[in-house]
C-alpha cells in the first residue's frame, strides 16, 4: 500500500475530489437561490442534464469550453422557464412541475444523445489548465488545486459572488423575504413575482452550469443519465445548508471526498465491497442530515405559490 | 325514498347491463386472442418441422455502450446475414416491460427470440412457455427442450488472453482492472485476466477497483476510478462497464503512454486516438445464434445450452497494431492450452474471489 500511496496518487485523489464536488457546488448554489426565494425546484436533476447536454454539445462542436459552459447556463435557464411560467407566474404545484422537469430533462437529453452522438467520438478532451504561479509548485496539493482549468476559478468566484449577494445586498434581503414572508415583501413595495422570477432564472443558470461542469470538466464527455442522482443530493444539501453558501461548499466537498475515496481504497489494496463504495456518499449525506437536521429550517413560504391577498 | 331507491336500483341495473356487455366483449376478444396464440403455439411447438425465416433480439440498451448490447445486436445481424433470414432488432427495450416486448415480437412473426439480458430470464421463460416459441436466455436458468436454452460465457478464457497481451505490453509493471458493477461475467473475466498476466510475469502488480455495485452508466465515477489506477502506476487498463466505459476512455486518453483493453464490444468508434486501444475481448454471438436456429430446425433446441469459448470462436481478441507478432504468438499458444484443457483459468464469482486470485499471484 505504501508504494501505491505516492505523491502522484494523492494529487490525483485531491483533483478527483474537486472534480466530483464542483458540479454539486454549482447546482446546490442554484437550488439555494431558488429555495431562499420560496421556489422548491425538484426538477434540478433534469435541469442539470439539460445543462450538461447543452454544454457537451457546444463544447464538442466548437472545441471551446467557455462557450460550452455558457451554453450549459443558458440550457439551465431555458429548462427552468417551465418552473418560472407554471409556478411563479401561474401558481401551479411546484412538486408536480419539478418532477415533470426531471422526467423531461432525462428523456430529451437521452434521445438527443442517442440520435446524434451514440455512434461517434464524444471525447471533449481536457480543458486548458491555468497554472497559478508559485502555488502550483507546492508539492502534491499544488498540481491538484492550482493547476485547474480557469473555469474552476471562475465558477468559484461566481459562487462567492452569489453568497455575498444573498447575504449582504438588498436583492438578497428581498430574495430571502420572498421565501420567509412574501406578504411582508409585497407590503413593503417589493414584487414577489419579480424577485422569484429572477431567482428562478439565476438558479437555472447555476444548475445548468453545474451540469455543464460535470460533462465538460469532470467527465470530459456526456452519457445519458450522467448526473446519477446528483440533483437530488443537491436538494438535500440545500435544505441542510439553510441558505449559507459556505456550508453548501463544504458539504459538497465532503460528498466529493466520499465519492473519490471508495475506488481509492480499493486501488490501495483494501478489499472494500462495491456496495459500500456506492453507499459511502449517501451515508455521509445521511449522517450530515442526522447531525444538522434539528437546526435545519427551510423558508416558511417554500413551495407555496404567492397570490396577493390570499390567506 | 322509494323514488330514490328506484332510481338507484335503475342505475345499478344499467351498470350491470353495461358490465355484462363489456365482459362478454372482453371474453370474446380473449377467446380470439387465445385462439390465435394457441395456433401459433401449436405451429411453433412442432419445432422439428420448423424452418426459421424470422427471429428477433431484444436488448435493454443500444449499441452505443460499445459492449454487451452492441455484441448482441451485431451477433444477430451476423446470424441473419449468414442464414439469409430476417432479424428484428429491438434495442433500448429497458428492463421493466420485457414480457410484453418479447410477446410483441412473437406476435410480429418472430419464430425465435434472443432475450439479450440476464434480467430477462424470468419474463422470457414465461413467454416461451405460453407461446411455445423458443427463446434464448442468458447466464442462468434451466434448458427446456423446444422452449428455452441458456447462453453462458467462459469469460475467464477471454480475460486470460487479454492478460497475456497486457503483461507483454506494460513497461511500468503495473496493470489496472476496473469494473462498473458486480457482474458475474466481469468477475470471471477479471480473474482470468489476472492469471493471464501472472502467466507471463508473476511480479507484475495487478490493481483492481470497482465503480459501484451497479454503476453501469456512471461515466464520471468511471473516469475517477481509472485516473486513480493510472496515478498508481498502471499503464495498461482493462475496463469493463457499459456507459462507465466512456469515463475510462477519457482517463486513458488524457494520460500519456497508457493503453486500454476493452471488453465485449469494439470501442474504436468512441476513441479520439484509436492507437491507445491495445485490444478488446470480443464476444461473438453470431455463431451461437446460427447454431440455435439450426437446432430449432432440427428439433433439438433446448436439449443443451450454448457456451461462448475461445475454442469455438465465441471469444476472440480484437486485432490492433499494438498486438505485435510476439504477443500474438503467446496468445496463440495460450489458445491451444485453453482448447486442450491444459490451461483452466479461474471462473471467479465474486469480488472476493477476484481479489484472492490477484493475491495468489499465479501460485
Amino acid at each position: 500500500m505504501s508504494d501505491l500511496l505516492s505523491a502522484a496518487f494523492v494529487t490525483v485523489f485531491i483533483a478527483s475530489v474537486i472534480a466530483q464536488a464542483m458540479p454539486l457546488v454549482l447546482a446546490s448554489v442554484g437550488e439555494t437561490i431558488g429555495e431562499q426565494a420560496g421556489v422548491l425546484n425538484l426538477g434540478i436533476e433534469g435541469v442539470m442534464l439539460i445543462g450538461a447536454y447543452s454544454g457537451f454539445i457546444v463544447t464538442l462542436t466548437t472545441g471551446n469550453f467557455w462557450l460550452g459552459m455558457l451554453a450549459g447556463a443558458v440550457g439551465g435557464i431555458v429548462a427552468n422557464l417551465a418552473m418560472l411560467v407554471l409556478n411563479v407566474w401561474l401558481g401551479l404545484n411546484q412538486i408536480v412541475i419539478g418532477l415533470a422537469i426531471t422526467l423531461v430533462g432525462e428523456g430529451i437529453t437521452s434521445v438527443l444523445y442517442l440520435q446524434n452522438n451514440a455512434k461517434s467520438v464524444t471525447s471533449l478532451g481536457t480543458a486548458p489548465e491555468l497554472s497559478v504561479p508559485f502555488l502550483s509548485d507546492i508539492p502534491v496539493i499544488g498540481p491538484a488545486i492550482f493547476e485547474q482549468s480557469a473555469i474552476f476559478w471562475i465558477a468559484l468566484v461566481l459562487v462567492v459572488i452569489a453568497g455575498l449577494f444573498l447575504a449582504k445586498t438588498n436583492w438578497g434581503l428581498s430574495t430571502r423575504s420572498a421565501g420567509q414572508k412574501p406578504s411582508s415583501l409585497d407590503a413593503a413595495g417589493g414584487s414577489v413575482i419579480q424577485i422569484r422570477s429572477i431567482a428562478v432564472i439565476l438558479g437555472g443558470a447555476f444548475v445548468g452550469l453545474g451540469g455543464a461542469y460535470l460533462a465538460a470538466i469532470t467527465t470530459s464527455t456526456f452519457t445519458p443519465f450522467i448526473t446519477n442522482g446528483l440533483g437530488f443530493i443537491a436538494i438535500v444539501i440545500t435544505m441542510l445548508s439553510r441558505g449559507r453558501i459556505l456550508v453548501v461548499v463544504i458539504t459538497s466537498f465532503v460528498y466529493g471526498f466520499a465519492v473519490a475515496i471508495g475506488p481509492a481504497l480499493q486501488v490501495l489494496g483494501y478489499n472494500v465491497p462495491a456496495d459500500v463504495i456506492r453507499m459511502i456518499p449517501f451515508i455521509v449525506v445521511i449522517l450530515t442530515l442526522i447531525i444538522f437536521a434539528r437546526s435545519s429550517v427551510v423558508p416558511p413560504a417554500l413551495g407555496t405559490p404567492y397570490s396577493r391577498g390570499a390567506r | 325514498m322509494l323514488t330514490f331507491s328506484s332510481v338507484h336500483h335503475g342505475r345499478n341495473a344499467a351498470r350491470v347491463a353495461v358490465l355484462a356487455t363489456a365482459s362478454a366483449l372482453l371474453l370474446s376478444l380473449t377467446a380470439c386472442a387465445d385462439g390465435r396464440s394457441g395456433d401459433d403455439a401449436s405451429d411453433d411447438s412442432s419445432s422439428s418441422a420448423t424452418t426459421v425465416t424470422q427471429f428477433a433480439l431484444v436488448a435493454p440498451e443500444n449499441e452505443s455502450d460499445f459492449g454487451w448490447n452492441q455484441a448482441g445486436l451485431v451477433g444477430a445481424e451476423v446470424a441473419a446475414d449468414e442464414l439469409g433470414i430476417e432479424a428484428t432488432l429491438v434495442p433500448d427495450a429497458g428492463w421493466d416491460n420485457a414480457e410484453t416486448i418479447i410477446s410483441q415480437v412473437i406476435d410480429g412473426g418472430a419464430q425465435f427470440v434472443v432475450a439479450h439480458a440476464s434480467g430477462y430470464g424470468v419474463a422470457a421463460t414465461s413467454v416461451a412457455k405460453s407461446t411455445g416459441v423458443p427463446v434464448l436466455i442468458q447466464d442462468a436458468g434451466d434448458n427446456i427442450p423446444g422452449e428455452i436454452a441458456i447462453t453462458q460465457t467462459k469469460a475467464e478464457q477471454g480475460g486470460y488472453l487479454a492478460g497475456i497481451a497486457a503483461a507483454m505490453t506494460t513497461t511500468s509493471n503495473t496493470i489496472g482492472i476496473v469494473v462498473s458493477a458486480d457482474d458475474l461475467n466481469w468477475f470471471k473475466m477479471s480473474a482470468g485476466f489476472a492469471e493471464g498476466v501472472y502467466s507471463v510475469d508473476p511480479t507484475i502488480q495487478v490493481l483492481y477497483t470497482s465503480v459501484g455495485p451497479a454503476a453501469y452508466a456512471d461515466a464520471a465515477g468511471g473516469k475517477t476510478a481509472a485516473e486513480q489506477l493510472i496515478a498508481s502506476g498502471a499503464d495498461v487498463i482493462f475496463g469493463m462497464g457499459d456507459g462507465a466505459t466512456h469515463g475510462y476512455l477519457q482517463a486513458v486518453e488524457a494520460a500519456d503512454g497508457v493503453k486500454y483493453i476493452a471488453d465485449i464490444g469494439d470501442v474504436t468508434a468512441g476513441l479520439s486516438d484509436p492507437s491507445v486501444l491495445l485490444t478488446s475481448v470480443l464476444w461473438n454471438y453470431g455463431p451461437t445464434y446460427v447454431q440455435a436456429i439450426k437446432d430449432i430446425e432440427a428439433g433439438t433446441f433446448g436439449e443443451s445450452g450454448y457456451e461462448l469459448t475461445v475454442d469455438n470462436g465465441g471469444l476472440t481478441l480484437q486485432e490492433t497494431d499494438n498486438i505485435t507478432a510476439e504477443i500474438q504468438s503467446a496468445i496463440d499458444a495460450a489458445k491451444a492450452g485453453l482448447a486442450d484443457g491444459s490451461i483452466v483459468p479461474t471462473p471467479a464469482e465474486s469480488a472476493d474471489a477476484v481479489n484472492a486470485v490477484i493475491a495468489a499471484k499465479g501460485a
